[in-house]
């Protein structure tokens, strides 16, 4: 049985003012920040903790349990710069004018302040995992470190008053505690959270040092660069999809080569994965596993009946720009200009980062019609504005290609029966089952797609012909794979939810139904 | 004085103590009654503007939303000047700055303690000792001289950078409230302009400033209009113990013990006392009879137990550890005689903080200031956070 080293923070009053870096709030609170809350105990108190906090620096980054956090509106308050002193020269030549220098409400500044409320609970649990046997020593750190949480004072700002308690957890009295599960991922990520690694104690007592002498010395104290930011995500998240993205050029890379997205996507699809293919041929890739990596395919060459391989393979998501257009500057779907490259399985960061380097600077050609390249691929940034559209967390997703149905949604001809003109009370019923169909079946490509059970059974989901983004296509014009075509399609909304109905942001890319290996029920984030 | 009253609170003193906070909660209604409309604080617009400016009311996608009456600083400064009051001004030593023909009382110095005005003052080298000592685990000069600094939080944040957290914390929230409007007219005392008293205004700026001064009706339409609490105004209160317990007297553990008890003595005193009652115009509350207040003991596991502690068992306790910390609470207060004090504000004390050396030529940092044309929010007053800005950079005189 495994065991942990559980610290865990309970907030006194369920708010938490904490922000990461540009401002953002950040929730839930860092691993450094209660790393930093400990060294701040372990200074005030004087205690020889140096051994025990080394150790918990190597430590590998905790699992965190924290209610869920929603963050309030922000508002400001007015306050006190210190410079009463000012005022008070003012007063002492005289000047009770109560104005200018002399009103202690001029030296005022505002200041900003955005919490974010605590819901279902008000205590963050960090959980190490004891790899290593629970020796004396290990004891004897765990106890120091269980003590130093005792006198936590605050996380976060100053009015974020809490209380810690630290101790050594089975799996099961984990699983008991109440809140979501955030699990550490891949290191480096830029919006993840600060993980103390070995030398943050050095650092951060370098640091203070300087911080004391900051008057005398007239600088800043350097901020702290000692630590590791790792990627969160909840235990009902998919991890975060690595990606390789493209911009379509012209062959003389001019400008952007567009392709219609209702008529021309699919090729575009098409012709990616032509170029792949040829690229892991010229890198010495096996042909089992261009087969089934990059073509999707688990049978063999000659045999006749396709075999599916799973998500263990790329995707061709060609993306159409969402483009402001007229006066209100609208956004609107407009063509395909630029196309992406990712896998729905975890553990092909090393493919996609390939891709990466091997497709960049290639050309697109149609491998059936023996034509001249069309395009150029071009790698782009994950910054990039309309790769964000596609990527960013967001609550709110549509469909900028139709999703196309894993299954019939009308197998006992509902809608012929609608057309022979039947009492009203039977018409709704078979609507009803009607819709409950495709919402079944949304779902479950939504579980396909490799989203979480939890995910699928809350999502809040819309669906119809006609696209939510203005410039969508009717569905059923969208070109589709001849195998997908007698399956039915629909544009669809999806609000992703929580287990308790709360909206939950989901990385992108989201690309759900049958067609999502070529780019068909591709969504694009809605406006946060 | 009674031995058992002065130990009265020492399990929750001892460093050993599985308590780690009190916590207070008060159901509060308005004077109106429970359905009475009450009006919360008002706060300026957050720099995004993703807030507009107003009531600070946060919604959830239950349906269920949170109304900030009482901020954390508003509560503060609404608690602190308690210890300027007749019957507890004995508790501390009542410093006043005198600058020109008038005083400030380290109670109301916006950053207490580690305030600008104080630095410049006779006050400038205990102070600085003072706050030295603490770094090095002696906070028993500071409490000698502003122990309130200790209760609710200091930054010296323009000399040596010693950092206390505040013990003692307050918040006042609404639940699930109906936000409401309010539409007048302000009618003029006479028809200004056609009466020819005023000439018909040439354009908008005297159009304008007419409606400013009254001449003209002016309509206001959909402005706050206050909030009905349908789910019950409640005030948390919190006493962090843990945080008291850092506090030592260097090595002397009978020293750290009185410190310790003394400043409980003060912040069980803030704690307990009802902040409430007339908070602004329109927002007059009272206890509500029918849910009794409730006194917790937090345990560093989470555990929470009934206590029960009253504002005159905190205010008698607290009379009896300044006693024993040789603060005499029944003294008659009188600003030249010690621990009570009258400094006066030094000018050249000033100029040489203000400027970046002792050459007096001031650093060319520009000051933090309001933005012209910003409304200050109605709340709080004045917010004591104790370490809001980046202090100017500046250069202790020797």
């Amino acid at each position: 049985m495994s065991s942990h080293f559980c610290l865990s923070i309970r907030f006194l009053d369920p708010l938490f003012h904490g922000r990461s870096d540009g401002g953002v709030p950040e929730w839930p609170p860092s691993p450094l920040r209660v790393f930093q809350s400990l060294v701040a105990v372990a200074a005030r108190q004087r205690v020889e903790a140096e051994s025990a906090l080394k150790w918990l620096e190597r430590q590998p980054s905790p699992m965190l349990v924290a209610p869920a956090g929603v963050t309030s509106s922000g508002y400001s308050l007015s306050v006190p710069n210190n410079a009463m002193d000012i005022v008070a020269r003012a007063w002492c030549r005289g000047n009770y004018s109560n104005s200018g220098d002399a009103n202690p409400a001029t030296h005022r500044t505002m200041k900003t302040v955005r919490p974010t409320q605590l819901l279902g609970g008000d205590a963050v649990h960090y959980l190490w995992p004891m790899c290593e046997s629970l020796t004396g020593e290990v004891c004897g750190y765990v106890e120091t470190l269980s003590s130093l949480a005792r006198s936590i004072v605050a996380l976060g700002w100053g009015v974020d008053m809490a209380v810690g308690y630290g101790a050594v957890v089975s799996d099961e009295q984990v699983e008991a505690l109440l809140g979501e599960r955030w699990l550490p991922g891949a290191e480096g990520t830029g919006d993840g959270l600060r993980v103390p690694l070995q030398g943050t104690l050095d650092a951060l007592a370098r640091r203070h040092e300087r911080f004391l002498t900051r008057l005398k010395s007239h600088t800043a104290p350097p901020p702290l660069s000692s630590y590791a930011t790792v990627e969160y995500r909840r235990a009902t998240d998919l991890p975060q999809r690595p990606v390789a993205a493209f911009s379509l050029l012209k062959l003389d890379a001019r400008g952007f080569r567009a392709f219609d997205t209702t008529r021309r996507a699919l090729t575009v699809a098409g012709m990616m994965r032509h170029a792949a293919k040829l690229a892991a041929q010229h890198a010495g890739w096996s042909e089992s596993k261009i087969n089934a990596f990059i073509l999707g395919h688990g049978e063999s060459k000659d045999a006749g009946e396709h075999v599916a391989v799973g998500p263990q393979r790329f995707a061709y998501l060609p993306l159409p720009s969402i483009e402001g257009r007229g006066e209100g500057k609208a956004l609107v779907v407009g063509s395909v200009r630029r196309t992406m490259l990712t896998a729905f399985a975890d553990d092909c960061d090393e493919e996609i980062a390939w891709a990466r380097r091997a497709l960049s600077g290639l050309e697109l050609t149609d491998e059936d019609k023996n034509q001249p390249p069309v395009a150029l691929l071009s790698l782009l940034p994950t910054t990039d504005k309309i790769v964000r559209r596609y990527t960013q967390p967001a609550a709110s997703w549509a469909t900028v290609t139709p999703v196309v149905l894993p299954g019939y949604d009308d197998p006992a001809h509902y809608r012929r029966r609608l057309k022979q003109g039947i009492e009203a009370e039977e018409q709704k019923q078979l609507l009803t089952r009607l819709n409950d169909r495709i919402d079944g079946l949304l779902r479950k490509a939504i579980i396909q797609a490799g989203f979480s059970q939890v995910l699928a059974d809350h999502a809040d989901l819309d669906w119809r012909k006609v696209g939510f983004w203005p410039g969508a296509d009717l569905a059923d014009r969208y070109g589709v794979p001849d195998h997908l075509r007698r399956f039915p399609r629909f544009h669809v909304r999806i609000n992703w939810r929580d287990a308790n109905n709360r909206p939950i942001q989901i990385h992108g890319p989201v690309c759900i139904g049958g067609g999502r290996f070529c780019g068909l029920g591709l969504f694009a984030a809605l406006a946060d | 004085m009674s031995d058992e009253l002065i130990k009265k609170y020492d399990h929750w003193l001892k460093d050993d103590s599985g308590v780690a906070a009190l916590v207070i909660r008060e159901n509060l209604m308005p004077v109106e009654g429970q359905d009475g409309v009450l009006f919360p604080a008002t706060f300026a617009a957050s720099e995004d503007k993703t807030f507009k400016g107003g009531y600070n009311i946060d919604e959830f996608a239950d349906g269920k939303n949170v109304c900030l009456i009482d901020s954390v600083g508003s509560q503060a400064n609404r608690i602190e000047p308690l210890f300027a009051k007749k019957e507890y001004a004995g508790l501390v030593p009542q410093i006043v700055v005198k600058a020109g023909d008038k005083t400030v009382n380290l109670l109301d110095a916006g950053h207490r303690a580690g305030d600008a005005i104080i630095r410049c003052s006779a006050l400038q080298q205990d102070l600085q000792d003072a706050f030295k000592t603490v770094q090095s685990g002696d906070a028993e000069p500071l409490a000698k001289v502003a122990p309130t600094s200790l209760v609710f939080g200091v930054w010296d944040s323009r000399d040596t950078q010693a950092k206390l957290p505040r013990l003692i914390a307050s918040t006042i929230r609404a639940f699930d409230v109906r936000k409401l409007t309010r539409s007048a007219q302000y009618v003029p005392a006479t028809e200004y302009v056609d009466n020819g008293l005023l000439d018909e205004p040439a354009d908008k700026k005297t159009k304008d400033a007419y409606a400013e001064r009254g001449f003209v009706h002016v309509p206001a339409s959909g402005s706050h209009g206050g909030v009905i609490a349908t789910g019950g105004i409640r005030r948390d209160a919190t006493l962090h113990l843990a945080a008291l317990r850092l506090l030592t007297a260097g090595d002397v553990e009978a020293k750290t013990l009185a410190l310790r008890r003394y400043i409980l003595g003060l912040a069980m005193t803030g704690f307990t006392y009802s902040s409430f009652g007339y908070l602004r115009q329109g927002c007059s509350l009272v206890l509500d009879p029918d849910k009794p207040r409730e006194v917790r003991e937090v345990y560093c596991d989470g555990r929470r137990e009934k206590v029960t502690l009253e504002h005159g068992d905190a205010l008698k306790y607290a009379k009896a550890a300044a006693k024993a910390f040789g603060i005499d609470p029944d003294r008659k207060i009188n600003h030249q005689v010690s621990p009570d004090r009258e400094v006066v504000f030094d000018k050249d004390l000033a100029m040489k903080d203000v400027s970046g050396d002792d050459t007096g030529r001031r650093h060319q940092t520009p000051r933090k200031s309001v933005k012209a044309g910003v409304k200050v929010a109605t709340e709080p007053r004045r917010s004591r956070s104790g370490g809001t800005k980046t202090p100017r950079r500046s250069k202790k005189s020797k």
